[in-house]
């Protein structure tokens, strides 16, 4: 339990770091061991990758490159004791001197079939082009060594002449292509081993680079997980040492509490026969006051009895102050009670008083009601009279309406008739343009007239056929002038013509509307007779209802009379009321202090719990205080 | 007096034309009238420096026509106050008056010699028959001194 409580503290703890490490540690810490098993066979791939990688490099390296980087001396050594044989062979032709040359070539010639051989050796691939470079080498040599046969005869010219000739050129060029192309091919060769070597170098170097972290991660991983089971374990650890500590304090106390209940239970089993003693005495005194002997006192001591009989002796002596208070207010109650009666027997006498001054009343309110009741048959007669004359005035006022209507009707005519009279006018006016335009053409035909006549009486007395031109001329221009006249003339009367249909239109509807005008006063005057008739009607109406009035009047004032009689009695019986009243209110007095006395009475029993009576029930039947 | 006109006469001077010029009528002998005209004032062209009786002149039928009032000569100041006017344009038989226009009010028509009353020729003045005035118009009823620009008249002493 101590390791479950200090794991969860620690998971607890660890609760402030983010969730997912949370979840990453947890799921770890349950799966420790595959992961380090994981971790492990991860490491052990990727080492192994990266051993096979070098291993690999390795052996390319020395069976590849360093083969490469020997057969390259090999071709530096060949190309070296080739010139080396041709030099000494050439020397000793040219020279003469065969002895030092020839010895020298001599020694010179094995080392070179030994580069040869071991080029072979280590390079079949290239034994074909070598077979070609032997093939040459040969016939190379057995030129040379026949030069020196020939030196050796003392024949250096020919000697020279052999070694010099393009057969021997020819040679020593296939010779030397051979060894070239081996020597490029092998250095191709070379130089595409070294690419492919760095290559693998380079992924070897990646695939270290990647693994290098990944193995960090994991094994970091790893040894943080291990890290922290540690830790766990640690806390676990030092969780249960604490909590045995605990359960051996807590043992340890447990024993030193059971000597104590021991101890305690034999001490209850002393005080419990002493308890006993003291209840029976307690039941002896209760049995006392239920018999009604509330003079009993119980034996007091220091024990929870002697609490109990101290209670019980208290209760004891509050009951019998509470019951001596009750017979105290009972008699007090008997006095008030004694006083409140003598106060209503005067209650009653003034209500006698007031019963029979309000039996007078009544008296006078038949007569005031006889009264009323001619006064309200008047009341009605006048009534009756209104509402007839109201009936009248309604009629009146339908008659006044409708001679309003007609007023109205016969208003509106009249404008109308007054737009038409204008517009009669206004044809006048243009009439009276017409005969001013008339006028104005009958004097302008009077003056054409008269210059026509004085033309005539000019051209009577002329007789040249010029100046008759000149005068033919004027009456034509006169001529024109008439024409002019007349056909001005002709559309004034047309347009008089059209003013005069236009007059006709107006006069006729100016005739209609007149008509209306007379049917409408007509009407008029049938409703001012109709009205003259009503108002007669309203007239004697009126006079009923002032009859009515006056009778009324007369009643009012008998009923004013027996009003004030009225008055006074009731004065008289408000002043009987008023002796109630102050009655009442002393009688209210005494009431209140029964109530508080009651009430004081009612606190004081509070004290009691009464079986079947609710604290809400007693809160009711307690009066409010006035203490 | 009516407008009735006569028949024409076979001898044309003694028919008179009879014009109202306010109360009085004209009687002007028809050998003495060329045309009766009925002109704008808005065509009359005032002439400066010249009494108030010549009106202005107009341009009829491409001849230009002075017209004269007789308001003054009749004593009352000349009225404009129409927008037309009847004018009386005498003929070359006027003398000096030739091709003047003469403004009356009214034109009545035209009668013989033979209605007209003889005690009209005893005198050139104003005469009144029957309560009616009238005068006949002759030559000499206008002044010279019409015709004179007012400052080129010599101060009056």
């Amino acid at each position: 339990m101590a390791i479950t409580e200090s794991r969860a503290e620690v998971a607890v703890s660890e609760n402030n770091t983010s969730k997912p490490l949370n979840l990453l540690k947890s799921w770890i810490d349950k799966h420790l061991i595959p992961v380090m098993g994981g971790a492990a066979t991860v490491s052990l791939i990727l080492f192994s990758g990266s051993i096979w990688n070098t291993w690999n490099a390795y052996q390319g390296f020395k069976n590849v490159v360093i083969k490469q980087f020997e057969l390259q001396h090999l071709s530096d050594e060949i190309i070296y004791l080739d010139e080396v044989l041709t030099m000494s062979a050439r020397m000793a032709a040219s020279t003469g001197n065969y002895y030092k040359w020839e010895e020298r070539y001599n020694q010179n010639i094995p080392p070179l079939d030994q580069a040869i051989k071991e080029v072979i050796e280590l390079a079949p691939s290239y034994q074909e082009d070598l077979a070609k470079t032997d093939q040459a080498n040969q016939i190379l040599i057995s030129m040379e060594a026949q030069a020196f046969d020939l030196v050796r005869e003392k024949k250096p010219q020919q000697a020279l002449k052999l070694l010099l000739s393009p057969e021997y050129d020819a040679n020593k060029e296939i010779y030397s292509q051979a060894i070239n192309k081996i020597f490029n091919d092998i250095q191709t060769q070379v130089k595409e081993t070294r690419q492919v070597y760095g290559n693998n170098l380079r992924l070897s170097l990646i695939f270290s680079g990647i693994s290098f972290p990944i193995l960090l991660i994991s094994w970091g991983g790893v040894i943080w997980a291990v890290r922290s089971y540690i830790q766990q374990r640690d806390m676990a650890q030092r969780k249960l040492l604490e909590s045995q500590t605990t359960l051996l304090d807590l043992n340890t106390e447990l024993q030193e509490k059971g000597q104590l209940l021991f101890a305690a239970e034999q001490a209850t089993r002393i005080e419990n026969e002493v308890l006993q003693n003291d209840i029976a005495h307690l039941l002896d005194v209760v049995s006392a006051v239920e018999q009604g002997e509330l003079t009993v006192q119980a034996e007091v001591n220091e024990r929870l009895t002697g609490i109990v009989a101290d209670t019980f002796n208290r209760l004891i002596e509050e009951l019998a102050k509470v019951l001596i208070q009750v017979l105290s207010t009972a008699v007090q109650v008997a006095e008030k009670a004694q006083i409140s009666e003598g106060i209503a027997q005067q209650v009653a006498d003034r209500s006698l008083a007031q019963s029979t001054s309000v039996n007078q009343i009544l008296e006078r309110s038949e007569n005031v009601q006889v009264s009323v009741g001619a006064s309200s048959e008047q009341v009605e007669q006048a009534l009756y009279a209104l509402s007839t004359l109201k009936d009248i005035v309604n009629q009146g006022t339908e008659a006044i309406a409708q001679l309003r209507q007609g007023i109205e009707i016969l208003g509106s005519g009249s404008e109308r008739i007054i737009q038409q009279m204008k517009t009669l006018g206004e044809f006048v006016g243009l009439a009276d343009e017409f005969v001013a335009e008339q006028s104005e053409i009958a004097q302008q035909t009077q003056i054409l007239a008269l210059n026509a006549s004085l033309v005539a009486a000019r051209a009577s007395g002329q007789q040249s056929s010029t100046t008759l031109l000149g005068v033919a001329r004027e009456f034509e221009g006169i001529a024109e002038q008439v024409s002019q006249l007349a056909g001005a003339t002709s559309s004034g009367l047309a347009v008089l013509e059209q003013r005069t249909r236009q007059i006709h239109q107006v006069v006729s509807s100016v005739d209609a509307e007149v008509q209306n005008l007379g049917n409408l006063v007509g009407e008029f005057r049938e409703g001012v007779q109709q009205s003259n008739q009503l108002f007669e009607k309203v007239e004697t109406v009126t006079l009923q209802a002032m009859g009515a009035g006056g009778a009324v009047t007369q009643a009012n004032h008998q009923i004013v009379e027996a009003t004030q009689k009225t008055v006074k009695a009731m004065e008289d019986i408000a002043g009987l009321a008023q002796a109630t009243a102050d009655l009442a209110q002393n009688s209210l007095v005494q009431s209140e202090v029964m109530k508080n006395l009651s009430a004081r009475l009612l606190s004081t029993i509070e004290f009691f719990q009464l079986p079947g009576v609710s604290e809400r029930e007693k809160a009711h039947s307690l009066p409010p205080s006035n203490l | 007096m009516s407008v009735i006109s006569s028949p024409i006469n076979k001898n044309p001077q003694e028919r008179f034309i009879l014009a109202k010029l306010e109360e009085v009528t004209l009687f002007f002998p028809s050998n003495l009238v060329t045309e009766i005209l009925i002109i704008e004032t808005s065509q009359l062209l005032p002439l400066p420096f010249y009494p108030q009786s010549v009106l202005g002149c107009i341009q009829h039928q491409g001849q230009i026509i002075p017209v004269v009032s007789l308001y003054e000569i009749r004593g009352s100041n000349p009225r404009l106050s129409k927008e037309k006017l009847k004018v009386v344009r005498l003929s070359e038989n006027s003398g000096n008056l030739r091709g003047v226009g003469i403004v009356v009010d009214q034109l009545l028509g035209s009668q013989g010699k033979e209605q007209l009353s003889p005690e009209l020729f005893k005198t050139d003045s104003v005469i009144t028959l029957n309560e009616q005035k009238m005068c006949l118009f002759q030559a000499n009823l206008l002044s010279e001194k019409l015709w004179q620009p007012q400052h080129w008249l010599a101060p009056q002493s």
